[in-house]
């Protein structure tokens, strides 16, 4: 056998190795691995929304005036709403915009400060002063506050809430980034790599983010579902998703006109975030649990 | 201890100058003219051109930027679009009230949830320990204004217990003269011994504290459980045991001060979010606070409404953190 | 005839994601009143759980104790309850670990730590708390008694924490004292003050000590006896004159320097190493890496074979009285 496929037989087996210990650990905790099936549930949804849908006409089309603020029953699960629309199917609908929009707010933000956090921490200096800065004027503020006047000054929609929230989560992960490179910085491994001349974004890249990226993982997992509460408070608020959008944080603004009339309106879409909230949080303790005390092996 | 604080107040001061020049440049972003809105929709050119030269628009960014900073120092954060009063007057009138409601919210959240994340941490996988994550882990999951319908629907509609909104029912409002003395109608209530009104002001003040204190009751929880559980894993903890230290010695005396740090940053950070919290909830309950103000500021775009309330949340933030950071200080490992 | 301090057929497991492991299996080790034995053995070997299982202060998920007993002055440890072991710990038993630094509460001053340990345990008043640590700050000899009860952890140095963690350890009157790698992250001359110091206070206080380190040196200095602790059993015990002259077992004589690496094992190294073959597939523990070893050592387990009344070793040489009159020289 050639000295390469030795390697890659080896390599193989740690990987395998490894995963076979994070298999068990998830296995333990059975209330995190029902969590991760019911979010990959949930992505399933999402996707085949349109299918299963039982009225997707309703969600963007044609509205049913004969059939507004019904209860629940066995044709319109959730009831329906003032223009006669099924809310069961919204509310599927709404999985596919609260996750892409989610997901979509969480990369961007990693995108943006996962670099700028390693900058920060590995070049410090001026460079750190002045990135740590802009990011702590961004954090200063309380959470959903600058998201709310971002969304508010640049005029209420999904997409400028996606952004507002963007620009309100990227310094979170630039100051743990930050953090963690500080004290990665100092070990020897970082010297010996600088020592034989590899360039410093190699460096960075390659040897110094693969060991800070386990608390950055375990945020963005309860990011996907913090965000997803955040925007539904936007649109609750009138900042994010405009009708006839169905984001689940709008209907429950709408159906509060209603509410003496149809206690159903907004009951479902506000337990359909509760549910993936949970999932995600639920998701991104039980990857605490497994990506922090491997050095607690005792 | 002084170099320090002075040190942490500068920075303050330099951050809070950061927050006004983002809500600056926030403010500058409005797609739409302020001077049309100022004047209204049926206005004529030449009074649209006059608003915008009263208001200074037509002067360059720079000068823009210190007219500006000059009124906040002023304490003009401009005027209200809906009310056409001073946005300073408007939230005078109003922030008491949610100071109140946070306020209480918090110690009830802090007095609960603190004790839990303590026997959570310290009977870790009992009973006790699972119903409390799982409290904790739901409570901040749960949208705060869906709580606040669910409740209403719950308490007002189908129990009739709990009165729907308002800080004090009409029958107060109308027979009875509210005392004013702080501006805080718990106080003022206790102060002049009026329970009646006290009374009043707790049936009302339930549902909305409740809301507000969920996401902090599970934030607080979890976060000391976890530091807890980290600082119960430390070596001399297993020392202090070693020495034949009781375990409740251990925990509340040797873990307890450990985790000064991570307790007060849970606290304030709880704390943070029980703000915005208000905002979601005191529509819902009709509460007379600045979150209801924003809430229909946001809906008629009034910026100087939205603005005014964005610096005063962020002000109200950044000395939250000040204190906190000072008393994290008192740690004698922080070196200062 | 009741021994001071002895250990029965302890096994102690623990629960990995590879399943149960076996991590200590000693048949028996003894202490006698007043003596100092030491405990040698390897990273990996199980010392400090051994340390850590007399005062029972083992994280009980993933360790469980199968079954043995810990018997002290005639009671089994291992079978008080949490208030009666309690008592035990810091007033009869008691110990100092290897990092000085994290042993010590960052929060408190040494001052407050050897207090808050004597006022427990003694139940003495805030003032003789203060006599009694000023005491115990003297004893264990570090200059500038009085100022140093006020100083933090991190404003000592590694030898000056370590000398307090011995003062807070000895505060209340222990009889028997158990050191786990002390000095394991010692500079060299600081170790040589606290071996020093370890020596004296026994002789000062009359008291017993287990000594569990990982350098052989050290153990010798220290020690009247020793035991060499292989992967959870203890292969050899001796004093430490017949340890250091006589060594028998082929570990043994390994960790003292004197047999020189044999080419031929090394194929059977590789092997282990890459987890093909697994020293639990033998009987005995050390045979992958023995150069001694018998086809006798693959099936049957060796037990503990006197060679003299102090000297007893885990080894089928042993048995079979095949012991190598090679010196006992070290060679390169």
């Amino acid at each position: 056998m050639s000295k390469k496929s030795i390697y890659f037989n080896v390599l193989m087996k740690r990987k395998l190795e490894t995963l076979k210990e994070y298999l068990y650990l998830l296995k333990q905790n059975k209330l995190t691995f029902a969590a991760l099936i019911i979010i990959l549930f949930l992505i399933i949804i999402a996707i085949i929304a349109p299918i299963i849908a039982p009225f997707p006409s309703h969600i963007y089309g044609s509205v049913n005036p004969q059939d507004k603020l019904l209860p629940p029953s066995q044709v319109y699960l959730f009831g329906t709403d003032e223009m006669g629309r099924d809310i069961f199917s919204r509310v599927l609908y709404g999985t596919r915009i609260s996750l892409l929009a989610s997901l979509t707010s969480v990369v961007m933000g990693l995108l943006i400060g996962v670099p700028l956090g390693l900058m920060a921490g590995f070049y410090s200096g001026f460079i750190d002063e002045i990135i740590m800065r802009i990011a702590d004027m961004f954090l200063s503020f309380p959470p959903l506050l600058l998201a709310m006047a971002i969304a508010a000054f640049l005029g209420p929609s999904l997409q400028n809430a996606v952004i507002a929230l963007i620009i309100s989560w990227w310094p979170w992960y630039t100051r743990l980034v930050r953090g963690q490179v500080v004290s990665i910085k100092e070990r020897e491994f970082v010297r010996a790599a600088h020592a034989i001349g590899t360039p410093s974004w190699q460096i960075m890249f390659k040897h110094i983010l693969p060991n800070c990226i386990s608390p950055v993982i375990v945020q963005a997992s309860l990011d996907l579902g913090g965000i997803i509460l955040t925007l539904a408070a936007l649109s609750f608020l009138g900042l994010g998703a405009q009708a006839p959008i169905p984001e689940w944080g709008l209907i429950i603004n709408t159906s509060r006109t209603y509410f003496l009339k149809a206690w159903w309106y907004g009951i479902f879409p506000g337990m359909a975030i509760f549910i993936t909230v949970l999932c995600f949080n639920l998701l991104g303790d039980g990857l605490r649990e497994v990506l922090d005390p491997k050095t607690k092996k005792y | 201890m002084l170099p320090f604080i002075t040190r942490r107040l500068s920075l303050g001061i330099l951050t809070i100058f950061g927050v006004i020049l983002i809500t600056f440049i926030l403010v500058r972003v409005v797609p739409s003219d302020p001077a049309a809105q100022w004047v209204g929709g049926r206005a004529t050119p030449q009074q649209v051109a006059a608003a915008r030269e009263e208001l200074g628009l037509d002067k360059p960014i720079y000068v823009q930027f210190e007219r500006y900073i000059r009124d906040l120092l002023k304490g003009n954060l401009g005027y209200s679009l809906m009310t056409h009063q001073p946005v300073i007057e408007e939230l005078k009138k109003r922030f008491p009230a949610t100071l109140e409601l946070v306020f209480i919210s918090c110690i009830i959240a802090i007095l609960i949830g603190l004790p839990l994340g303590l026997i959570s941490a310290k009977d870790k996988n009992s009973w006790i320990d699972h119903f409390s994550r799982f409290f904790s882990i739901g409570a901040i999951s749960i949208p705060t204004f869906w709580l606040a319908l669910v409740l209403q629907l719950i308490f007002f509609m189908i129990l009739g217990l709990l009165p729907s909104g308002g800080q004090l029912s009409m029958k107060i409002k109308l027979f009875q003269s509210v005392p004013h003395i702080t501006g805080f109608v718990s106080l003022d209530s206790l102060i002049t011994g009026n329970f009646a009104i006290l009374k009043d002001f707790l049936k009302h003040l339930i549902l909305p504290a409740i809301c507000v204190g969920a996401y902090t009751i599970g934030l607080v929880a979890r976060m000391t459980r976890s530091a807890l559980l980290e600082i119960l894993s430390e070596d001399y903890i297993k020392a202090a045991r070693s020495y034949g230290l009781s375990e409740r010695l251990i925990l509340y005396s040797y873990a307890l001060k450990n985790s000064l740090g991570p307790t007060v940053t849970a606290v304030t950070l709880a704390m943070g979010y029980a703000l915005m919290n208000t905002f979601l909830v005191e529509s819902v309950f009709s509460w007379p606070g600045i979150g209801k103000y924003i809430a229909d500021a946001v809906v008629c775009l009034d910026y100087p409404a939205i603005m005014g309330v964005t610096i005063l949340a962020a002000c109200a933030y950044i000395l939250l953190n000040l204190i906190a950071d000072i008393i994290i200080s008192l740690d004698p490992r922080v070196k200062l | 005839m009741s021994n001071y301090f002895e250990i029965k057929d302890l096994k102690i497991n623990f629960e990995t994601s590879e399943g149960i492991k076996n991590v200590i299996n000693i048949n028996e080790l003894n202490l006698h009143k007043g003596e100092t034995l030491g405990v040698v053995g390897e990273s990996g070997s199980g010392k400090s759980v051994l340390a850590m299982s007399i005062l029972r202060i083992l994280p009980s998920p993933p360790a469980l104790i199968e079954r043995g007993e810990v018997i002290f002055k005639g009671r089994d440890l291992l079978k008080l309850r949490e208030n009666e072991i309690q008592k035990v710990r810091g007033k009869d038993i008691s110990m100092i670990f290897q990092d000085p630094m994290s042993t010590l509460n960052p929060v408190f001053t040494v001052g407050q730590q050897i207090m808050n340990v004597v006022r427990h345990n003694k139940h003495l008043s805030k003032k003789n708390a203060e006599e009694e640590a000023l005491k115990m700050i003297k004893l264990v000899k570090l200059p500038d008694a009085k100022n140093t009860l006020h100083k933090y952890p991190n404003e000592l140095s590694g030898g000056q924490r370590q000398r307090v963690i011995i003062a807070i350890a000895l505060s209340c009157g222990a009889e028997l004292l158990i050191a786990d790698e002390p000095t394991r992250n010692l500079d060299v001359t600081i170790q040589a003050g606290i071996l020093k110091l370890i020596n004296e206070l026994k002789k000062e206080l009359k008291i017993t000590v287990l000594f569990i380190a990982n350098n052989v040196n050290i153990v010798f200095i220290v020690s009247g006896r020793v035991a060499v602790l292989y992967r959870g059993k203890i292969i050899e015990v001796g004093t430490s004159q017949e340890i250091k002259r006589k060594p028998i077992h082929p570990y043994t004589r390994r960790l003292l320097g004197i047999t020189p690496v044999d080419r031929k094992i090394s194929n059977l190294i590789k092997a282990d190493f890459k987890k093909e073959i697994s020293s639990d597939d033998f009987a005995c523990s050390y045979f992958c890496k023995c150069e001694k070893r018998m086809e006798i050592c693959k099936k049957n387990s060796p037990t503990l074979t006197r060679v003299s009344n102090t000297h007893w070793v885990n080894c089928h040489r042993a048995i079979n009285r095949e012991v190598d009159n090679e010196s006992s020289s070290i060679s390169h």
